[in-house]
């Protein structure tokens, strides 16, 4: 299998968790932007995998940079970064991944330059407080989010995986409307773990949740699997106490309902 | 760095660790047999590896895309059954229903 791939898919995801788990907004924006650039170079890069009528898989070999002060995250970061540039060769797509990761290590140099950015990082301290929340809606919050975390991480690899092998426009569409919205819902629920201090990865996808034969029943199963997120979205909403994350569940569970709408144009 | 973090009353601290970091999760890729069980109608799996030796689990590990009950049971098992001889693992099916009654 095809070891850049494997590298880049990491590397999305430490810039991706690092992003959660750093609490300065102006940081955690500029790296998750960088998260995205880097899930771009997956998808480049699995283009021209299957291009050479290779292939490539989700395995990783990681472990979350679990640290307690911004610079340890953002060292760890660039050691990684770093890591990846014997991998990419040389081609046109190879100098653009080099031209990105540079800057990005520029930005990185510049955020450990001003040591007023070395703040406390409490994404892993496993406190599980919410402002007003009580223990019972912490505890449902939290498994919503621990459920919830792995399946957009899921989808998004799904949906990429199906989308790097289709030659259908409105299918290639409709993968990349559902790919964007599930990164915004990685990245909501992404952040909202890192604020109740439970930050972690994924676990990891086995081929046979993404090596999809029947595309019929993948999207019945599918639209199974929204209507129940779309159930804990509203049983989450009516059960908790506080007005602005039971207003935000609500918005989700009506984003849900769009994506059946979507996923009804695969078949 | 986080060893004398309490955790909060609630939520069983136990299962909130299995749920967070499932143990023995992922492919085992010397094992001896592997068992591979799909829900036909909901699309979920749980594929279970086993390494034995003389009659001596010596190692298991599982994936799944299931739910997070099936993700806790499958990290506990796998945990009470390696370094055990098989007719253990076999009688661990009731130890795990008696903890389960404690989720």
């Amino acid at each position: 299998m095809n070891t850049l791939f494997q590298k880049k898919h990491e590397l999305w995801m430490h810039i991706n968790f690092a992003s959660f788990s750093i609490n300065d907004e102006k940081i955690k924006s500029c790296l998750y932007d960088f998260s995205q650039i880097a899930f771009r170079h997956m998808k480049w890069i699995a283009s021209d995998v299957l291009a050479h009528g290779e292939n490539y898989n989700y395995d990783r070999d990681m472990e979350l940079c679990k640290q307690d002060r911004v610079f340890a995250i953002i060292m760890n970061l660039k050691k990684e970064i770093e890591k990846i540039q014997d991998l990419y060769g040389q081609s046109v797509l190879a100098d653009r991944l080099r031209s990105d990761d540079k800057y990005l290590i520029e930005y990185l140099d510049e955020v450990l330059h001003n040591h007023q950015n070395n703040l406390e990082v409490t994404a892993f301290n496993l406190k599980r407080e919410w402002d007003d929340l009580a223990q019972d809606q912490v505890d449902a919050l939290t498994q919503f989010l621990l459920a919830e975390v792995y399946k957009e991480y899921e989808v998004i690899l799904i949906y990429a995986y199906m989308q790097a092998r289709t030659d259908n426009l409105t299918q290639f569409n409709v993968y990349q409307d559902l790919i964007d919205e599930s990164h915004f819902h990685l990245k909501s629920f992404g952040n909202m773990m890192a604020k109740l201090g439970l930050l972690n990865l994924p676990r990891e996808l086995h081929e046979m949740t993404y090596v999809i034969k029947d595309l019929e029943k993948f999207v019945e199963d599918g639209i199974a699997e929204e209507e129940a997120a779309k159930e804990l979205c509203k049983e989450l909403s009516e059960s908790i106490t506080d007005e602005k994350l039971s207003k935000f569940f609500d918005f989700i569970n009506f984003q849900e309902s769009y994506h059946i709408e979507l996923m009804k144009k695969l078949l | 760095m986080f060893e004398n973090v309490k955790m909060p009353e609630g939520m069983n601290p136990e299962t909130l660790q299995h749920l967070m970091s499932p143990n023995n999760y992922g492919k085992l890729e010397n094992h001896s047999g592997v068992g591979v069980a799909m829900d036909e109608k909901s699309g979920e799996y749980v594929i279970f590896y086993l390494l034995v030796e003389e009659d001596l689990i010596k190692d298991a590990k599982f994936t799944t895309n299931g739910c997070q009950d099936t993700l806790v049971i499958g990290s506990m098992f796998s945990d009470m059954i390696i370094g055990n001889d098989i007719s253990y693992g076999q009688g661990a099916i009731k130890k795990m229903q008696d903890k389960l009654g404690v989720m």
